[in-house]
């Protein structure tokens, strides 16, 4: 027999390849056979390749598709194979959700860390600076004191940072003087009347004891303004 | 892996093709693909993925099994079996009673080719 043309082998390779997309025991059982029909036919004379082209491609088309079809309904047909599907889906569902919830938890854990640094360092600091002597800021009560903001904090425990942070600003005492005086707005003068009310709102009181509290300019200083 | 039960009539055209090619005798693949291309073995166009498919499910009834014969190991020879002939026979008066009934309504001319 004489050896086919080069445009042959060609089609045979790229049929051989297409084979590949059937299902594998379909693939298994009939690939070489089929192969064999399509070098068969294309050795035939009497069947041009106009014909043959579409002809094997629209075969490919309704055929893969009918094969998948029957192994899909085979599948489904067997209990056991069944069974088999749903616990192996039931697995990767389980593995997926831990998959994820595990690093949201961890990253949850630590989500206090940076704001439990910062107390400490304001706390180390605050220590550094009574050591030394001198008047300490802190005690302003107005000022959130750094030792609240760590008990508090720790209290948490190991909640949110949001949460930490809201706990804090309900049971820290200037805050709860911040609600207090905010309802009484219209009492500017008393209000007024207590100059430890530095809270930072817009309550005019807080316009009039910041005037009241700073020192007060010599008169020539002050007549030098335009 | 024969079942040994008959399918449902009337049958597709593929199958019957097929069955009407290997009515002559053993054959392989690409003889089965011929016949039935030609109008006398039903001019059903059959590429090798429907052909293979069919004689697979067919194998599967029952209908046809391989020979066994092969003058190469990739080209696989077929035939009838006993289930494949009586579903045959069975398909074939179903249309010769409808070619007749068609012929008794003046639909098709007597004598003409059915």
């Amino acid at each position: 027999m004489t050896q086919s043309p080069p445009r042959n082998n060609w089609l045979e390779r790229l049929y051989a390849v297409a084979l590949r997309l059937y299902p594998p025991p379909f693939r298994e059982a009939y690939a070489p056979s089929m192969r064999q029909t399509f070098r068969d036919a294309l050795k035939d004379r009497t069947l041009s390749r106009r014909t043959l082209i579409p002809l094997v491609l629209r075969d490919l088309a309704i055929s893969l598709a009918k094969e998948h079809l029957a192994m899909l309904r085979e599948t489904f047909s067997r209990p056991a194979l069944l069974c088999n599907a749903l616990v192996l889906t039931g697995l990767a569902t389980g593995l997926a959700f831990a998959l994820y919830s595990i690093p949201q938890q961890v990253l949850r854990l630590g989500a206090n860390d940076p704001q439990i640094a910062m107390a400490d360092d304001l706390a180390a600091r605050r220590t550094r600076h009574r050591a030394r002597g001198g008047r300490s800021r802190w005690l302003d009560r107005s000022v959130p004191q750094p030792h609240a903001l760590l008990d508090c904090l720790r209290r948490s425990g190991q909640a949110t940072g949001f949460a930490g942070a809201t706990e804090w600003q309900d049971s820290h005492p200037a805050q709860r003087r911040l609600r207090q005086c905010a309802p009484a707005r219209g009492r500017s003068h008393q209000l007024a009347a207590s100059p430890r009310c530095t809270h930072r709102c817009r309550h005019p009181a807080r316009e009039w004891t910041a005037t009241w509290l700073r020192p007060r300019r010599p008169q020539h200083a002050r007549s030098r303004i335009p | 892996m024969a079942t040994g039960t008959a399918p449902a009539a009337p049958l597709s055209p593929a199958v019957f093709a097929i069955l009407l090619s290997l009515a002559e005798g053993e054959k392989h693949g690409y003889l089965i693909m011929k016949d039935a291309r030609a109008p006398q073995g039903g001019g059903v166009q059959l590429g090798p993925g429907t052909l293979y498919g069919s004689l697979d499910r067919m194998m599967r009834d029952g209908l046809v099994e391989e020979s066994g014969i092969s003058d190469d190991e990739r080209r696989r020879y077929y035939r009838l079996t006993n289930l494949g002939q009586s579903v045959l026979a069975v398909e074939l008066e179903r249309l010769d009673a409808a070619v007749a009934s068609a012929r008794s309504l003046g639909l098709i001319p007597h004598g003409g080719r059915s």
